[in-house]
């Protein structure tokens, strides 16, 4: 079958193609293992909380600033769409802190058998809900709802 | 990218740091969702709430700027956007990280 891709001489005088080099299978062709959803998520979490700790300083800052820009953001976090946003920070946090974790523990050499990376792989999905579930129950808990 | 070795370490560095100044956030979350502005303004102005938001702040912005400077490196290909970018990044976590540190130090003027 013919290579669709544009040739081109590749540097270091071998003659070979660009065309020539070997193909990377294409995502859509993997088999989804719990490995790669969590390093996926990892990068999708971190990207979604750059945006969610906007909301923070400006919870600060709306603090700093007045009665009226506080009370502004805290009735944007009270609703439902702003506690949407707030459940899923929680859980995101939460995830990107307990798979950074295991990926500090696989710096330092630990865990990087198949078994073991697939078992803490599922750890940090569990895990993670848990914290979420536990740190919602605490903020009803002290706070009552709506509050 | 430059200084990537730097850029690993600074990485791992501010993520141990981030594990117990998260772990303490959540909890003064827990007990500051609802506050009145009073409330929370009295509480960042004592030393234990400012300084643990404080630097859960530096850390977390300095965390953020690196992660997503690595993300810019993966994903855009054209040298003058991805400089472009890595700029715009950089800005956005020191402005916010500024107004942030001004909020938390405006709490212990204020109080």
């Amino acid at each position: 079958m013919a290579n669709p891709r544009p040739t081109s001489p590749l540097p270091g005088g071998s003659g070979l193609q660009r065309a020539d080099l070997p193909i990377a299978p294409h995502l859509q062709i993997w088999r989804w293992t719990v490995t790669m959803a969590t390093s996926i998520l990892q990068r999708a979490t971190g990207i979604a909380m750059y945006g969610g700790t906007i909301l923070l300083s400006l919870w600060l800052a709306s603090a700093a600033w007045s009665d009226g820009a506080y009370n502004a953001v805290q009735g944007f976090m009270g609703s439902w769409f702003g506690m949407l946003i707030l459940f899923g920070y929680t859980w995101a946090i939460s995830f990107h802190m307990l798979n950074g974790i295991k990926y500090l523990a696989a710096d330092s050499g630990a865990g990087l058998e198949k078994a073991a990376m697939n078992r803490n792989a599922w750890l940090v999905f569990i895990g993670s809900a848990v914290l979420t579930v536990l740190i919602w129950a605490g903020v009803f808990l002290t706070k009552g709802a709506g509050s | 990218m430059k200084g990537g070795t730097t850029h690993f370490h600074m990485q791992r560095l501010t993520a141990l740091l981030m594990i117990p100044l998260v772990i303490i956030f959540i909890f003064n979350l827990i007990s500051h969702a609802g506050d009145t502005r009073a409330e929370l303004l009295e509480w960042l102005a004592t030393p234990f709430g400012g300084i643990s938001v404080a630097l859960l702040i530096v850390t977390g912005f300095y965390h953020m700027r690196l992660g997503l400077d690595d993300v810019i490196d993966d994903y855009i290909q054209t040298p003058s956007t991805r400089t472009t970018l890595h700029y715009v990044n950089a800005g956005t976590a020191l402005v916010l990280g500024g107004i942030s540190i001004w909020s938390i130090i405006f709490a212990g003027l204020y109080v």
